[in-house]
């Protein structure tokens, strides 16, 4: 996990793209197309490649308001379970309602990150 | 935050990761291919989430499931991803109906096979490889046939050789049909072999006279079947000589009718397996029972209707998995070839379980197995209740905080760098205020 001697979270596999990725590289194993290691690899590269483009390329901002029903503070990861939540997008009047979501949040300032 | 802004920023990573990644397949030894196929893998299974809309969609929403392969998907953006794609496909489709073109050479010197009128592509297919087979070589694989039978039985094989002149007209018995029985009997094309086959024919043609077996075609598909059964006693092939004629006419009329437009469909091999079943049935039950197609039919049906029953407890509306404990004595790994070998309808064991039952039931036993019984064990309270119910798509932000607080009961937070997924859609943001109260 060390690229340039920083590591980066592993979070974002859940998210759709990471799934998509994982699922892909699940099959390409199981037909022994690729070694898992290079999977490790190459899940390594996306941790990495997601956290630069959504810290660089994304501008967007939301804020969100609802019921907090759970949270949890374990090693520096939040988890927090909203009820009733209400997003609302910047520079739209749109807003997304959801029943519940769940939150996963690492911390950003790494314990061992220079910033 | 917006929901239109994901796909772009996906593509990115996903070039990204792909560009990142490819030091790593070259240090693997891996070849590009497969990492231009791991890319459209990646692009197929998300657009099959279908949380947002992504460049290398399609406009139209239907072929987004469709492969990547689809002309439509790839001209969009990945266009140099699909010739690989192709290329690989392609022979491989291709190469398939081969291996069913590569048997005839073998039974080549079969007299009765050469049939002149086998003019189907896939023969000029084979006719590549072995230029004898085609019907211009097929007097000269008679003659060849001939001239071998007299050469090694002379007078005796006189019969024979008037029958290969005879079997001049020979139904459509196409030579795959022939090609195949030999094949799994591993019978290369050897002088030994030969003779081996000529002696069975003699005899064969000895049985069909005196059964006077009115269709000419079943003496052809006799003799793949004598030459499938080498391996047994000559004795108790012919004794099951009358039998399975009878099973062989029930296939015939349907091969026989068709004459030619049925042989193509038997170049890929359909009626191999026919064949094989019918064999199956035979050495399965040890007699020589055989069993003719409607007899199979009538056996899978009555298998599928005991599994039917058995889905529902025997008639008694059990749930399944009650049904299965009671039959867990049973070691599930005979269970399941037992199974198996019910649906090649070769078994008349009563069927009880479905097939997917005992995989569940060994997940069953493994969770008694490992379960210590603890409350902290359980994992079906607060939170880890709905994260596996989430799972997969579920209602989840995933980010950073920058700052939680709390003051009393009312909660703030700052998040930053994150992957909403809510209502099926997915959104990224840069960053995020979270006002909620506990």
């Amino acid at each position: 996990m060390a690229a340039n001697g920083q590591s980066f979270y592993e979070l974002y596999r859940r998210s759709s793209i990471g799934m998509a990725l994982t699922d892909t590289l699940d099959d390409l194993i199981s037909e022994r197309r690729i070694e898992p290691q290079l999977a490790m690899k190459i899940l390594a590269n996306f941790d990495r490649s997601i956290t630069e483009v959504l810290a660089e390329k994304v501008k967007a901002r939301l804020s969100f308001k609802g019921h907090l029903d759970t949270y949890r503070f374990c090693d520096e990861v939040w988890t927090f379970l909203i009820k009733d939540v209400t997003f609302k997008m910047e520079n739209s009047s749109q807003t997304v309602q959801a029943e519940k979501v769940r939150i996963v949040s690492c911390n950003s300032k790494r314990p061992g990150d220079p910033q | 935050m917006s929901n239109t802004q994901v796909g772009n920023v996906y593509q990115q990573i996903i070039a990204d990761v792909v560009e990142s990644s490819r030091v790593d397949f070259e240090e693997g030894g891996v070849d590009d291919n497969v990492l231009e196929e791991l890319r459209l893998g990646w692009q197929t299974k998300l657009s099959g989430l279908n949380v947002a809309t992504f460049p290398w969609d399609p406009k139209i929403e239907p072929p987004i499931a469709n492969p990547p392969t689809v002309p439509s998907n790839a001209g969009n953006y990945h266009s140099i991803n699909t010739p690989p794609q192709n290329m690989q496909g392609q022979p491989m489709q291709q190469m398939q109906p081969m291996p069913s073109n590569g048997n005839p050479p073998r039974i080549k010197p079969e007299p009765g096979v050469d049939s002149p009128p086998m003019t189907q592509p896939p023969y000029q297919h084979g006719g590549l490889t072995m230029p004898q087979m085609p019907m211009a070589g097929a007097t000269t694989a008679q003659q060849r046939a001939a001239q071998h039978l007299q050469a090694n039985y002379g007078q005796r094989a006189a019969a024979s050789i008037n029958a290969i002149q005879s079997a001049q007209q020979p139904p459509q018995q196409p030579p795959t049909q022939q090609g195949a029985p030999f094949h799994p009997a591993g019978q290369a094309f050897t002088p030994q072999q030969m003779q081996m086959q000529m002696h069975q024919q003699q005899q064969a043609r000895a049985q069909l006279q005196t059964a006077q077996q009115p269709q000419q075609m079943s003496e052809q598909q006799y003799k793949s079947f004598m030459a499938a059964q080498q391996a047994q006693a000559q004795a108790r092939a012919q004794a099951a000589q009358a039998a399975r004629q009878n099973a062989q006419n029930g296939q015939m009329p349907q091969n026989g009718q068709n004459g030619f437009n049925g042989a193509p469909p038997q170049t890929d091999g359909a009626d191999d397996v026919e064949a094989e079943t019918v064999i199956k049935q035979i050495g399965s039950n040890g007699e020589e029972i055989t069993m003719g197609r409607v007899e199979i039919d009538g056996l899978i049906r009555s298998k599928i209707e005991s599994m039917g029953q058995s889905m529902e407890g025997g008639g008694l509306m059990l749930p399944l998995s009650e049904l299965k404990k009671k039959s867990k004595s049973q070691s599930s790994q005979p269970k399941r070839t037992r199974t198996r070998k019910a649906k090649e309808g070769t078994v008349f064991e009563g069927m009880i379980q479905v097939d997917g039952g005992d995989s569940d039931d060994d997940v069953k036993e493994e969770h008694d197995e490992d379960a210590i019984n603890s409350d902290l064990d359980d994992p079906d309270d607060g939170l880890n209740d709905e994260e596996d119910e989430d799972e997969g798509m579920g209602h989840i932000m995933l980010c950073m905080y920058d700052k939680v607080q709390r003051v009393k009961n009312k909660w703030k937070c700052v998040m930053k760098d994150g992957v909403l997924t809510v209502n099926g859609k997915e959104y990224v943001f840069h960053k995020a205020q979270g006002e909620y109260e506990w």
